[in-house]
């Protein structure tokens, strides 16, 4: 039972780390709450779906295209969207990403149907037996793909030159801008990545909870406050926050009761602010004058 | 004349208010009108707090189920009467406000729209469980209609007149407390937090406050709103109302309380006219809410030309006693020796970085000290310490025999330290005038007192010409002596000047001076750090040199200039010449 709950939680958190990455690294380029991080998610899940089911491309395959996809979908939301209001108050870019959420599901309403999409599990078998535990499959896939990816993210973003000048970027804008940085495509580039975190997220948990248009509502609000856990200012804080998060949750809803599962996440929240503000990771702020 | 048209205009508007449910006859569309002041009301209360204050709330939607589900138990459950459960309801959603605002507030930044979207639906998943309180999914029906001694407002037009009355009440209200000194206060914390409580604004209080009174007015708009409808249900008040109310004001115009009636009827509107089409409706008001942002960022209001659209009026300027900040602190010339400020070991560490260590130093009254060395020596870091920007390592500060080294800045500063940011920090919305008056709120005083110390403050340091621009508007220069006669208004005993000569030219460097000098000569002790040294040679009484953020030499300019050390370390030849 533990050991089932663990597996369980660890791939939820995974879930949660991914699409928290996303915001991280937003809110670290721009000071940007990106409250569509949700919404890019589920079209993640739906690009996928659609190579997968009805295009009928193999599984490796649709997922490379619903991340391509969904990097693409990123840009197109940073040129249209932010890139215009890069001078606007903080306020009216935090409800562009609102209204872009909203616009996002309702496309996806539109094009995919308001109705529950099945998704076909990666493997043929549905869980495996360890020492007399059974694990599902997915959650198996789930945190090694999870592994795989923020692995190849570490790698690009601390030793690559575009990983670098992406951190420079996410530090101090301004520094990073007088230094050469193409400041502008880095957030692009932020945005971009983001969304494709997310986009593979939404695919890994598809064939667990199926796809449609608000599916990515409340993770999107779950993954934002795994970041907040973890600590605003540290790009892996999202992922320690989101393992935190998702093992919470399974472990309250396994031993508690479920009907308070999505309170936790917020609890966590509020106590958070009042008394570890900076996260896990972060440090204490200073207010810089 | 004037006067008289402000109340045709009035009378106008009561006449058009009280004849539309006449016109409106159409049971349907009167529904649509009382749905819009029902919004409207939340949406004057989420605007005090979020375009007033500046401070994003998504989640005024479990505020208002808040005030719903109250009043739905007490008259439909308990059976009591409406007049008991709306003092309840107003009061439980403003308490619940002032506690998420405590959990919340102290921080700087999105911390409240996290936190408020975490209510929001903590609240949602309550009212969905707690069955024996809210019915649980099927939420509450047959909720008794209001009735006024045995009269029932049982209809939409007996509705419209009954809650019409509430919305006025609170557009008064929160009018009055928008050009309040309250108000003054919180749109000061909205335009730039830091200098709001660098010159004294309790920020976290404000906003707290002002949340309380926002989610307050949510809950009164539950009130209202359950027994209008009968019946209530979680899925009333979800996430996407609270969205619904932010675009509203975003529509209308952020910080404008009439603003956010227009917003709300732009928006109900827009919704009803979607309707036609309705799987599209959720896409085009996206679009919409998109554009509206990307092109008119102030809202239908801001729309209307600067000259229409008028601020606070405030009374001219009369000259009156002695003039010439005739208020601050008696002359204390003669209390030259005394010393005013005390700082005993002061040591900050950045990391591993020791950026001040154990420096010493006393500072007397009405003395000019400046505080010079190379980048990084310090200086700044131990004037931010002074004012209570970082918390000291270890040391103690002693202001006049009493310890400050714990207090809160907003404290400090009205104990008697006001100070100058390196980057000007100055309330851009707001008019020279009022900049100086967010500092200048004493509680015992009327408005109208405060108004002429803030211009007898603007004439002593040359800006009252000045007083009604917008600071936004103002040069350079202006915008620095704005930062200086705002630090005035608190009447300090201490002024802190970050590099005031930074960027001005000859002219503006001996105008600064000057004002120095006569700053000082009204017993006001000025400590400043600069790079100038033409000036810092020119008017310190006293110069304190660090380097490695320790004391390396103290002295009078004369010394200092020939102390071989502070050459070596960062004077040069030029500046000794300048002395000589």
């Amino acid at each position: 039972m533990f050991i089932q709950q663990l597996i369980a939680g660890l791939a939820m958190g995974s879930i949660y780390a991914l699409v928290a990455m996303g915001f991280t690294l937003i809110f670290k380029s721009m000071k940007l709450v990106n409250f569509a991080q949700g919404d890019l998610f589920m079209m993640g899940a739906m690009f996928g779906y659609t190579f997968y089911s009805i295009v009928g491309l193999p599984l490796v395959l649709s997922i490379i295209g619903g991340m391509v996809l969904s990097f693409l979908l990123g840009a197109l939301f940073e040129r249209l969207a932010l890139n215009p209001l890069k001078n606007a108050p903080e306020m009216s870019l935090l409800l562009v990403t609102v209204a872009t959420g909203i616009l996002l599901q309702n496309l996806a309403k539109l094009i995919w149907g308001p109705d529950t999409l099945p998704f076909d599990t990666f493997s043929e078998v549905q869980t495996v037996t360890l020492g007399g535990v059974s694990i599902r499959t997915q959650d198996i896939v789930i945190v090694v793909v999870t592994i795989l990816a923020v692995s190849i993210f570490h790698y690009f973003f601390q030793y690559t030159q575009f990983g670098k000048a992406l951190r420079a970027t996410s530090m101090d804008r301004q520094t990073a801008s007088a230094m050469g940085i193409n400041v502008r495509v880095m957030i692009l580039l932020a945005i971009a990545i983001s969304s494709t975190f997310g986009g593979l997220a939404g695919m890994l948990i598809a064939p667990v909870y199926f796809v449609y248009p608000t599916m990515g509502v409340m993770i999107g609000l779950k993954a934002f406050i795994a970041s907040v856990i973890g600590g605003l200012n540290h790009i892996y804080g999202a992922l320690i926050g989101g393992l935190f998060l998702g093992l919470m949750e399974t472990f309250v809803s396994g031993y508690i009761s479920s009907a308070y599962k999505d309170i936790v996440a917020f609890v966590i929240l509020i106590v958070v602010l009042r008394f570890l503000p900076s996260g896990i990771l972060g440090k204490k702020a200073i207010n810089k004058v | 004349m004037k006067l008289n048209n402000k109340y045709l205009m009035l009378l106008a508007l009561l006449v058009v208010l009280v004849a539309l449910p006449f016109i409106v006859t159409n049971t349907y569309y009167l529904h649509l009108v009382n749905l819009i002041i029902v919004y409207s009301i939340i949406a004057i209360g989420l605007n005090l707090i979020t375009g007033v204050t500046g401070q994003i709330s998504l989640g005024h939607a479990a505020f208002w189920a808040i005030g719903a589900y109250t009043t739905a138990y007490i008259t439909t459950t308990l059976g009591l009467s409406f007049w008991i459960s709306l003092p309840l309801s107003i009061l439980v959603a403003g308490a619940i406000g002032i506690i998420v605002g405590y959990f919340t507030l102290h921080l700087q930044g999105p911390y409240l729209a996290m936190a408020t979207i975490g209510i929001g639906e903590i609240t949602h998943q309550v009212l969905i469980n707690w069955t024996s309180f809210s019915g649980g999914p099927s939420g509450v029906f047959g909720i008794p209609t209001i009735s006024i001694f045995g009269f029932e407002i049982n209809s939409e037009f007996r509705f419209y007149f009954f809650s019409l009355l509430f919305l006025v009440l609170v557009y008064s209200i929160c009018k009055a407390i928008v050009n309040s000194r309250y108000g003054r206060s919180a749109i000061a914390i909205r335009e730039n937090e830091n200098a709001a409580r660098a010159v004294g604004v309790n920020s976290t209080k404000v906003k707290i406050l002002v949340f309380g009174v926002s989610t307050a007015i949510a809950g009164l708009a539950g009130a209202l709103y359950a027994p209008w409808v009968n019946y209530i249900s979680p899925e009333n008040f979800t996430f996407a109302e609270s969205l619904l109310f932010l675009t509203m004001i975003m529509m209308g115009g952020m910080g404008s309380i009439p603003a956010s009636i227009v917003g709300t009827t732009a928006i109900v509107a827009m919704s009803e006219l979607l309707r036609e089409v309705e799987q599209y409706r959720l896409i085009i008001y996206a679009l919409i809410i998109i554009l509206v942002i990307v092109f008119f960022p102030k809202g239908i209001i801001g729309m209307i030309p600067e000259k229409f659209r008028k601020g606070v009026v405030y009374p001219d300027f009369k000259l009156q006693g002695l003039g010439q900040y005739s208020k601050v602190i008696k002359n204390r010339f003669d209390e030259k020796d005394k010393i005013v400020l005390k700082a005993e070991g002061i040591t900050k560490k950045f990391g591993g970085l020791t950026a001040v260590n154990q420096v010493n130093l006393q500072v007397g009254v009405g003395e000019i000290r400046a505080l010079i060395g190379p980048n990084g020596s310090g200086k700044s870091t131990f004037l931010n310490c002074l004012a209570g920007w970082y918390e000291i390592d270890g040391g103690v500060f002693t202001l006049e025999n009493n310890n400050i080294t714990k207090l809160p800045i907003y404290k400090r500063s009205k104990s008697g330290i006001a100070r100058t940011f390196q980057n000007i920090l100055l309330f851009n919305e707001m008019t020279v005038l009022e900049n100086v008056l967010v500092a200048i709120n004493e509680k015992n005083k009327r408005e109208k007192q405060l108004v002429q110390d803030a211009y007898e403050i603007l004439e002593f340091v040359g800006l009252l010409d000045k007083a009604n621009e917008k600071v936004s508007n103002l040069p350079y220069g202006h915008q620095r002596s704005v930062e200086i006669a705002r630090a005035l208004a608190l009447y300090p005993k201490i002024l802190l000047l970050d590099e005031p000569a930074a960027g001005m030219n000859d002219t503006e460097t001996a105008e600064l001076m000057d004002l120095i000098y006569r700053i000082r000569d009204k017993g006001i002790t000025v400590i400043v750090v600069e790079h100038d040294m033409k000036l810092v040679m020119g008017i310190a009484d006293f110069i304190t040199v660090l380097n490695q953020g320790q004391i390396l030499a103290e002295g009078t300019p004369l010394d200092i200039s020939k102390h071989e050390d502070v050459i070596k370390a960062y004077l040069g030849k030029e500046a000794v010449n300048a002395v000589s």
